[in-house]
């Protein structure tokens, strides 16, 4: 973290340094409809930007490795050349950041997600894509944007109003898969303990209580990652929070994560946290939960990722391959809630190839090419017709306790996945901030002064 | 009486403070050497069945991320060793006569103009990548071994000048002064007489050079692509997406250990103390 912070004051230094002493301009993409007039009024053809070539920086998923074995067959029938380059998230950010502030373009293409998307579209770093989507001349005939999931591609859209408008104005990027969260049990421990499936947070503590006394050795109730972190607060206790009721902001825009409802739903989190994870659960990042659910050690994954499935019920990564179910995240008091992480491609607005880059971004993101790359292992699907395709529903048709359980789950968190935060560049900072109260209220109990110290502190991040 | 405690306290002392360096090292010899589940297991192993699979995983196996092909771990080593190697040789080349010129106080100002290089050493990365990475672009030097070789200056020469400087203070007058009188130009009195005799100067330099060279993460990271990836990116690629593949990682880490180890034992054979020694008298 701290050499991330370090990482983005430099680029904060540097880009003040050019913007001295560049000209002033500042270029905003969103002006004009980039895209609509390329190669206006001409019929599409793939081999339009042949003998071009396009950079893309990837993010290590296992879509890379689902993309890899397809680019050939896009150089071959285009012309075009693909230069992967893959970093590990943390290291791939910085970097996508130090091409993007300096306006270098090096990048043409790239991997990202709402959330930094919100700092890059504001500062005028990447290019919108609905003149590119409407231009009959460079997009394929069949590509269809209705075609993906509303919700999921809405996640791209933003109007550059800070704190509204997310699903409105330009559309930045173009989703490739999604993941949200379940619950992911042992049947065979549930049994042992004689317990059902909790269907609400309070039912997860009495179950947790019961797996407590009935797990021996080294296994325990419960797992879920809680580090000083973001996704915490954004996606899994997030998930939780957003189904009692807590809000970052209220309908006043005031900053309300120390309500009642608020330090309700963070004392009953700990509770189960302490009831059922072992000691060093408030080091648990994402992998320990994987590994950790993956070893057999823990009865219940509670709010984590639904595309850790993939693993699970995989043998030769998995001890739990054939004893693993799904079910629907619990219910709150006010509603059930699952926050949604959506992987997007976005194009540079310096790049120089835009043509080529977007021959490929919306081959990439066809329906065809998207079905590849899910058979694959590039979960969760983005496109609506995605689940007609027999091949890809069979290939989930087996996962969990019983046939098609995966898939029901999937279908009922499809129905209320959303990114429940306002749209802002320096959110990932307040969440950060949310995170810390949360963590540091398992350690002292002081709930209510911890999350109000951190209101106040999100209030300077968010609303200057 | 006394002397035996002062020597049991110091055994004591000295092995707690070995163990204190040693143990991270010792403990990733370890990680290298356990399958993944040794490596997860808590508590943690410390008798396990060994195995080599990391070290043929790093050598002949894909690499620790998402990158395909086999053995680019191996390509990543050449990589590295062709970066330091070619920043530590232009920097000898460079550093050891800007040394040389600095150190008689021959030029007015040597000692601001030293202290100006050194500067480089404590001015962070981070303020000069990001520029750096415009220009390199620009220059079309970006992801290439020329590009990093130069940039790495930025590292190497102030430790070349610096340290080179230091012994060449050691280096009597006279000996130059007795090589100008047998007709020696300042050319040949540096590579002829005073290189010779401050050589364990410069192989500490190469050696520091190589090391802090080699184990430099921002350059690489920025400044290199998928032709010119060093070592220390290649070893973070151990951190995927569903597991951070520790074996791995801890198995790459011992390889990448390997030339600096190399290097310092080749060049240790210089650094023989006191060759000035009388030599004035």
């Amino acid at each position: 973290m701290g050499k991330n912070i370090t990482v983005v004051a430099a680029i904060a230094v540097a880009t003040l340094l050019m913007g001295a002493c560049s000209s002033g301009e500042v270029i905003d993409p969103a002006e004009g409809n980039p895209g609509a007039d390329l190669r206006a009024g001409e019929a599409y053809d793939p081999r339009a930007f042949e003998g071009e070539s396009i950079n893309m920086l990837l993010i290590e998923h296992p879509f890379v490795n689902s993309l890899r074995p397809l680019i050939p067959d896009f150089e071959a029938a285009t012309g075009i050349t693909v230069n992967l380059e893959v970093l590990n998230e943390q290291q791939g950010f910085d970097k996508l950041q130090a091409d993007l502030s300096a306006g270098v373009g090096n990048y043409d293409l790239f991997m990202t997600d709402p959330l930094h998307n919100w700092q890059y579209s504001a500062a005028g770093w990447i290019e919108p894509l609905d003149g590119y989507v409407e231009n009959d001349a460079i997009t394929m005939p069949d590509y269809n944007i209705d075609d993906f999931a509303p919700g999921v591609l809405d996640a791209g859209r933003w109007n550059r109003e800070l704190l509204t408008g997310l699903g409105e104005g330009s559309l930045w990027a173009l989703p490739v898969n999604f993941e949200s969260y379940n619950l992911t049990y042992r049947p065979s421990m549930f049994e042992d303990a004689g317990v059902e499936v909790p269907t609400t947070y309070e039912d997860v503590l009495d179950v947790t209580e019961s797996l407590a006394t009935s797990l021996s050795g080294n296994n325990y109730p419960i797992v879920t990652r809680f580090d000083k972190y973001w996704d915490l607060t954004y996606l899994t206790f997030g998930s939780m929070a957003e189904s009692y009721g807590v809000n970052l902001l209220n309908d006043d825009g005031e900053v309300d994560i120390a309500s009642d409802a608020s330090v309700e739903v963070t004392d009953l989190f700990i509770d189960i946290i302490k009831a059922g994870s072992p000691q060093d659960a408030s080091a648990f990042t994402w992998y320990e939960v994987l590994q950790g659910m993956a070893s057999g050690r823990f009865a219940l994954a509670l709010n984590e990722a639904d595309l850790f499935a993939a693993t699970y019920e995989n043998d030769a990564e998995s001890e739990i391959a054939d004893d693993v179910g799904y079910a629907l995240i619990p219910e709150g008091p006010e509603k059930r809630a699952a926050s949604a992480w959506i992987w997007q491609l976005s194009m540079a607005q310096a790049s120089a190839d835009k043509g080529a880059a977007w021959t490929f971004l919306q081959w990439l993101t066809s329906a065809d090419v998207l079905m590849q790359t899910h058979l694959a292992g590039n979960m969760n699907p983005v496109r609506l017709s995605a689940w007609e395709d027999p091949e890809l529903a069979a290939l989930v048709d087996t996962w969990g306790s019983e046939p098609g359980q995966y898939r029901e789950v999937l279908e009922g968190t499809a129905e209320i996945a959303a990114i429940n935060y306002p749209p802002h560049p320096e959110l990932t900072r307040a969440l950060d901030r949310w995170a810390e109260a949360v963590q540091q209220s398992f350690f002292d109990g002081n709930t209510k002064a911890n999350l109000e110290s951190a209101a106040s502190d999100i209030e300077r991040i968010l609303l200057p | 009486m006394k002397t035996i405690a002062a020597r049991i306290g110091f055994g004591i002392a000295f092995t707690g403070l070995a163990v204190f360096i040693l143990f991270p090292l010792v403990w990733i010899l370890m990680m290298s050497l356990k399958d993944y589940s040794d490596v997860i297991a808590y508590p943690p192993k410390f008798l396990f069945v060994p195995t080599l699979d990391n070290y043929a995983d790093v050598l002949f196996g894909s690499g620790g991320g998402g990158e395909a092909g086999a053995g680019e771990f191996r390509q990543y080593l050449l990589n590295s060793v062709l970066v330091s190697g070619g920043a530590v040789l232009l920097s000898l080349a460079v550093g050891v006569p800007a040394a040389f010129a600095l150190s008689r106080d021959r030029i007015r100002g040597a000692d601001h103009f030293a202290f100006t290089f050194l500067s480089l050493r404590f001015a962070p990365e981070l303020a000069v990548i990001i520029p750096l990475y415009v220009i390199f672009q620009q220059l079309q030097i970006y992801d290439t071994y020329l590009g990093l070789i130069l940039s790495h200056q930025l590292i190497t020469i102030p430790l070349v000048i610096w340290i080179v400087r230091t012994f060449l203070a050691d280096v009597p007058l006279e000996i130059e002064e007795a090589a100008q009188l047998d007709g020696c130009g300042p050319w040949g009195t540096l590579l002829r007489v005073v290189a010779p005799v401050i050589r364990p100067g410069i192989a500490s330099a190469a050696i520091l050079a190589f090391i802090f060279s080699w184990n430099n993460l921002l350059m690489g990271l920025v400044l290199s692509g998928p032709n010119t990836r060093p070592v220390t990116v290649g070893i973070l690629q151990a951190i995927g997406f569903d597991q951070v593949r520790w074996g791995w990682m801890a198995a790459a880490a011992m390889i990448a250990a390997v030339p600096g180890m190399i290097i310092a034992v080749y060049l240790q054979r210089h650094l023989v103390r006191g060759l000035t020694m009388g030599v004035g008298k």
